[in-house]
């Protein structure tokens, strides 16, 4: 009997953390007046407005600074497909590479070195944990949680006052296992090569039922063309190296050595995966 | 090899529930769709949805299912069916009116294949 073995590649795939349709702009920004961006969004997460230039992948755009109805944004990806903000009624999604949000709301007492609110919260059941960021948002200033209880947290310095609004995070990407296919495949190849959308490739199976696989990443301003593709390639022929019982094959990540910018966004670490379908 | 997950989902009467069984072979992808429901897409263009009786935001239903799909495959191939009880599931008794089905809490709503 000939049969394939059963193989998969395991992506970390960032979770959708808001979508919506944006207003119009007055620069390089998203606004969305029916937004409060403050209470899931902190800098350097990404925004990928699907509607603009869609023959291209979108646009693609990382947050600079966050205000409740306004995100200012710096745009990445393919310099030639860059946007200028994300225009009125383009819908977008965005996503936390560097952060995961566990806990918003405002303080209801003052209390030294102590983050308190009694509104109903529950900071064990949401996650926090000692070592996460508390974000004073009315404050603006940042510091760590040192304690967890229901309702209180211990914060390193004193910064929380009565009514001020807080987001806790943890310094970790907001993400997910999400697995393809890796047996079966045909063909894997950039999607629409040749019109600078270098941020989907997409995957071809033997089967011709089959639809497709489609993986779409996020980096900055500068990369090769088929770095991506090249990985994901490599990526398969490992999978199927691995002995049978070994079923998904973790991707081991891809650093950009073609991007000037490979030091400064989101700490090197240049491709971020949006969506595997 | 030939594998399968073997899922409580409610009967025909919706009340009591069996086991189905559905394929894990030449899956493709498995995509959470709503918070109620995981779609299970197969190479040669088939799809099982499942969907549950209480919400879940993903990705919990997405990891539970592919932890349970990476297992069984993982599993010998005489291992050929793999008990899954899905997210929220407690198993009840054994209903005597009623062969093979069980009085379980939250079994899945339904499985559909198209």
């Amino acid at each position: 009997m000939l049969s394939n073995m059963e193989k998969f590649i395991n992506f970390k795939q960032l979770r959708v953390v808001k979508t919506g349709a944006a207003d119009t702009p007055t620069g390089v920004q998203l606004k969305d007046a029916t937004a409060d961006f403050t209470t899931q969004v902190l800098p350097n997460a990404i925004v990928w407005d699907r509607t603009t230039n869609p023959t291209k992948g979108g646009e693609m755009y990382i947050v600079d600074t966050v205000t409740a109805t306004e995100l200012a944004l710096t745009p990445i990806g393919p310099v030639s497909s860059q946007g200028t903000g994300v225009p009125n009624l383009a819908t977008y999604n965005i996503y936390m590479p560097e952060y995961t949000v566990r806990q918003y709301g405002r303080a209801t007492a003052t209390e030294a070195n102590f983050l308190v609110d009694a509104t109903g919260v529950d900071f064990i059941a949401a996650g926090v944990k000692v070592g996460d960021s508390a974000y004073d948002i009315t404050g603006a200033q940042t510091t760590t949680v040192t304690s967890v209880s229901v309702t209180k947290l211990g914060v390193a310095d004193d910064i929380f006052v009565n009514n001020d609004y807080f987001l806790i995070s943890a310094n970790a990407a907001d993400d997910h296992d999400k697995m393809i296919r890796s047996a079966d495949v045909s063909l894997i190849e950039n999607n629409l090569v040749g019109s600078n959308n270098n941020n989907q490739v997409n995957i071809t199976y033997t089967s011709v039922n089959a639809s497709g696989g489609e993986v779409v990443y996020a980096y900055s301003a500068e990369a090769r063309d088929e770095d991506m593709r090249n990985a994901l390639q490599d990526a398969v022929v490992a999978s199927l190296e691995t002995p049978w019982s070994a079923v998904a094959y973790d991707f081991p990540g891809l650093l950009n050595p073609a991007s000037g910018t490979n030091a400064t966004w989101l700490g090197g670490k240049d491709f971020f995966f949006l969506r595997i379908q | 090899m030939e594998k399968f997950l073997s899922i409580p989902v409610l009967d025909s009467n919706g009340t009591n529930s069996q086991n189905q069984l559905v394929s894990i072979t030449g899956i493709k992808i498995i995509t959470q769709t709503t918070d109620t429901a995981v779609r299970i897409d197969y190479v040669d263009g088939k799809q099982t949805l499942l969907t549950w009786p209480a919400a879940y935001s993903a990705p919990i239903l997405l990891e539970s299912v592919e932890t349970a799909v990476k297992k069984a495959l993982a599993s010998g191939w005489t291992n050929v069916v793999e008990q899954y009880n899905p997210k929220g599931f407690v198993a009840g008794t054994a209903v005597e009116e009623e062969p093979g089905s069980a009085a379980n809490t939250n079994p899945l709503t339904t499985i559909a294949i198209t």
